[in-house]
C-alpha cells in the first residue's frame, strides 16, 4: 500500500506542530496545506514551520488542492462553531476525503447538534468517508470510560486534570485563564468576558454521563483563582458537578496553573466496584503534545472507520505508531 | 425499544456473577443458561447463581436451545478450551446469527496469534452476520495501555506491571494458574504434568500490544520467580515477559500475583517518551473478578454495534458500565 496522502487545513500554532511531526512520519506523504493568510500563501510549508522545505507550497485555492486526490485532511483551523467547521470541511467530504477536525464541538454532535449530526453522517455516507474530531480533551474523555470498562457497578466519578503552565508563553495563559493577572484584573476579566469561561467543560459530564447512561439533572460550575501573597493570580480551578437529583454523580476539576514542581497529572476517582484510584503523572509537555499527537494518531482510523459521522468516544485507542502508517489500516 | 437477549454458556463462578450483575441491568435479559454439570442442568440459572429465580431452567443443550429461543449475544464462560475448540464449540450461536463473546485472553487477537483460525472465524461470522470477540480483564489491560499513548509524540519504551493480591481467588484457582500454596517441587511436577500453567501464554500478550505500535519484536523472554513464604510455600509469582528489538528492550510487563498482606491490587505504567508518563490505576482488591465480569457484561451493548466478523478486541472502543436501557447503546 502507498503513503497515506494527507492535507493540512490551517497552519496555527496546532497546525505547525502538526505539519512537523508529519514530516518525520513513515507512511505519510503530506501533498497539500491551506492557509488564508496572505504572508504564508505560496511559502513552502516546512520553511513557515521552522524546518526544511518539503516542497509543499502553502495555498488558499481549496478545490484545487482537494482535486489532488488525498486520503484525509487535518483540520486545525481556528476554533469556531461545529456548524461553521463543517460548513468549511463539506468540500473536503464530497472531494472524496476523510475529515479529522481539531474541535471539540464536533465531538459528540448525535448528542450536542443531532440535526448536523445527521447532515454531515448522510454526506460523508454518500461519498464513503468518515469525519471527527479529537483533541487532548477526548483523551481524557476516553480515558474516564475506560476505567469504568472494569467496574460492575459506579457510583460516583471524580476526574481532575492538574496542569503545569510553564510549557505554554505568558501571553496564552494570560489570555486564556487570567494566570499572572491581579485578583482585581482577573475578575473583571471573567465578568468582561475577556477571560474564557470554558464552560464547555461542562459538555464533557453530558458526554460521559450518556454513555453511562446517566440523565443528568444539573451541572454546578465553579471558578476559584489560586492566588499569591502578592495577590497575583497563579492558577485558576474549574469544578464541575453533574447531579442526579441531589446526587452528585460526576465531578470534574480543572487545575491550571504555575506549579513550582512542574507537576502535570490526571486523577480519576471511581466510586464503585472496584474502587479506582487513578493517577497518570506526565512531563509537563503533555499538555502542548497530545493537541496535536491526538490529530496524528488518528489518521489510520479516519481511513478505516466505516463511513459517517463518529462520535469521539466510539474510536477504539489510537496508539502512537512507529512504523508506517498504513500498515494500521 | 429493543431488549438485549444473552444466552450465558457456563454457569460457574464467572457465569454466576454475569447472571447476577445482569439482573440490575435495563434492557438486557438472560434468556438461556447452558451447563453440562448434572447438578446444574434442570434447576433455574438464577438460583443456581445464588438468587432468586430468573425464569431461565439450566440445559446441557445449547443447540436445541438456540432453536427454542431467540438471542443477541451469547457469553462463553465455560472452563477454557483452546481458542480452535472454543470456536467450534460456539458454531450453534453462530448458525444461528447470535453474536459470541468469549472470556479467553487467547482469543483476543486471533489476526496476530492464529491467522489461519481468525480468517476461519471471520468468515463464518460474516456468512451469518455475527461478530465474534474475545474479552476479559487482561484486555481491559492493553486497551488500558494502549490509549495511554493516544497523546504522544514519541514512545521509547513501555514498562506494565499488574500486581493483583489474589485473596479474592479460591486456593484453587491460585494454585492451578499460579502455584500459589505450592511447594517448589509440587509447582515444577505440576507444570510439567499441565495441572498448573506455565504461564507461557503470557508471552502472546507483549508482541500483540507491540504490534499496535508498529514494533516488530525480534526476541521475547518469559522470565519467573516464585515467592516462598516461611513453610517454603509458594505465595506469589512474579512473570515478567521483555520484549526486543535488535537487542534493546522495547516493552516489559510484569504480572506480580501473591497473597499479599496489604491487599495491594494496582496497575503501573511507565512510558519512556514524549511526554514521560507514569501511570498508577489503584483498585479495591475485588477488581479482579469485578472486572472479568464487568468486561464483559460491559461489552454486550458494544458487540452488536460492531461490524460481522472476527473483531480484534483492541479494535472495539472504550466499553464504559451503562446503566439505562442496553438498547439505546446499541
Amino acid at each position: 500500500m502507498g503513503d497515506i496522502k494527507v492535507i493540512i487545513s490551517g497552519v496555527g500554532g496546532v497546525g505547525s506542530n502538526v505539519i512537523r511531526l508529519l514530516s518525520k512520519k513513515k507512511g505519510i506523504d503530506i501533498i497539500g496545506v491551506i492557509d488564508i493568510d496572505e504572508d504564508k500563501i505560496g511559502e513552502d510549508a516546512g520553511t513557515i514551520v521552522g524546518i526544511e522545505p518539503i516542497n509543499v507550497f502553502i495555498t488558499n485555492d481549496i478545490p484545487a488542492i482537494y482535486k489532488k486526490g488525498a486520503d484525509v485532511v487535518i483540520c486545525t483551523s481556528a476554533p469556531t462553531s461545529p456548524e461553521e467547521t463543517f460548513s468549511q470541511m463539506c468540500q473536503a467530504l464530497e472531494s472524496g476525503i476523510n475529515v479529522i477536525v481539531a474541535n471539540m464541538g464536533t465531538c459528540n454532535l448525535w448528542n450536542t447538534n443531532p440535526e448536523l449530526a445527521e447532515e454531515i453522517d448522510t454526506i460523508s455516507k454518500k461519498h464513503g468517508v468518515s469525519y471527527f474530531g479529537i483533541g487532548a480533551t477526548q483523551l481524557q474523555e476516553r480515558f474516564i470510560l475506560l476505567n469504568t470498562e472494569g467496574c460492575s457497578k459506579v457510583d460516583k466519578i471524580t476526574f481532575t486534570h492538574f496542569a503545569d503552565l510553564h510549557a505554554f508563553t505568558p501571553e496564552s495563559f494570560r489570555k486564556e485563564w487570567g494566570v499572572t493577572l491581579t485578583k482585581r484584573e482577573f475578575y473583571e476579566g471573567l465578568k468582561s468576558g475577556s477571560i474564557e469561561k470554558h464552560d464547555y467543560f461542562a459538555d464533557g459530564i453530558s458526554y460521559i454521563a450518556e454513555r453511562l447512561g446517566w440523565k443528568i439533572d444539573k451541572i454546578v460550575t465553579k471558578h476559584e483563582p489560586m492566588i499569591d501573597d502578592n495577590n497575583i493570580v497563579y492558577g485558576i480551578h474549574y469544578t464541575f458537578i453533574g447531579y442526579i437529583g441531589s446526587v452528585a454523580k460526576i465531578e470534574t476539576n480543572w487545575i491550571f496553573l504555575l506549579d513550582k514542581e512542574y507537576r502535570y497529572f490526571d486523577r480519576i476517582v471511581v466510586e464503585g466496584t472496584p474502587y479506582v484510584d487513578s493517577v497518570n503523572k506526565f512531563s509537563p509537555d503533555r499538555g502542548m503534545v497530545s493537541t496535536f499527537a491526538s490529530l496524528v494518531n488518528a489518521i489510520p482510523y479516519a481511513l478505516k472507520s466505516e463511513p459517517g459521522y463518529i462520535n469521539t468516544l466510539d474510536l477504539p485507542a489510537c496508539t502512537l505508531v512507529n512504523d508506517e502508517l498504513y500498515n494500521h489500516i | 425499544m429493543k431488549e438485549v437477549s444473552v444466552i450465558v454458556y457456563g454457569v460457574g463462578s464467572v457465569g454466576s456473577g454475569i447472571i447476577n450483575t445482569l439482573r440490575k441491568r435495563k434492557g438486557v435479559k438472560v434468556v438461556g443458561a447452558v451447563d453440562i454439570d448434572p447438578e446444574k442442568v434442570g434447576r433455574d440459572a438464577g438460583v443456581v447463581s445464588g438468587g432468586e429465580p430468573i425464569g431461565v431452567t439450566i440445559t446441557d443443550d445449547a443447540r436445541a436451545l438456540a432453536e427454542t429461543v431467540k438471542a443477541d449475544v451469547a457469553l462463553n464462560v465455560a472452563a477454557p478450551l483452546g481458542v480452535r475448540e472454543t470456536f467450534h464449540e460456539m458454531i450453534w450461536a453462530i448458525e444461528k446469527s447470535i453474536n459470541v463473546i468469549v472470556a479467553s485472553m487467547e482469543t483476543c487477537n486471533l489476526w496476530f496469534t492464529d491467522k489461519e483460525l481468525a480468517q476461519e472465524v471471520d468468515k463464518t461470522c460474516k456468512k451469518f452476520g455475527v461478530t465474534y470477540v474475545g474479552f476479559g480483564a487482561t484486555q481491559a489491560e492493553e486497551r488500558y495501555i494502549t490509549m495511554m499513548t493516544e497523546g504522544s509524540v514519541d514512545v521509547r519504551h513501555i514498562s506494565f506491571t499488574h500486581h493483583a493480591d489474589v485473596q479474592a481467588f479460591t486456593d484453587e484457582s491460585n494454585a492451578a494458574e499460579w502455584g500459589i500454596s505450592l511447594t517448589q517441587e509440587e509447582y515444577d511436577r505440576r507444570v510439567a504434568e499441565g495441572t498448573v500453567k506455565s504461564k507461557e501464554d503470557l508471552k502472546s500478550i507483549v508482541p500483540y500490544v507491540a504490534d499496535s505500535f508498529g514494533w516488530k519484536l525480534d526476541d521475547v523472554i518469559l522470565s519467573k520467580k516464585l515467592h516462598f513464604d516461611e513453610d517454603d510455600k509458594i505465595d506469589g509469582l512474579t512473570a515478567t515477559v521483555e520484549g526486543f528489538i535488535n537487542g534493546v528492550s522495547k516493552i516489559d510487563m510484569n504480572w506480580e500475583m501473591l497473597i499479599d498482606p496489604e491487599r495491594k491490587y494496582f496497575d503501573r505504567l511507565i512510558v519512556d517518551g514524549t511526554p514521560m508518563i507514569n501511570a498508577l490505576n489503584e483498585y479495591t482488591p475485588d477488581r479482579g473478578m469485578a472486572a472479568t465480569i464487568g468486561a464483559i457484561t460491559n461489552g454486550i451493548a458494544y458487540i452488536s454495534k460492531l461490524p460481522s466478523g472476527y473483531a480484534n478486541t483492541l479494535s472495539v472502543p472504550a466499553c464504559p458500565i451503562i446503566y439505562d436501557e442496553y438498547g439505546l447503546h446499541i
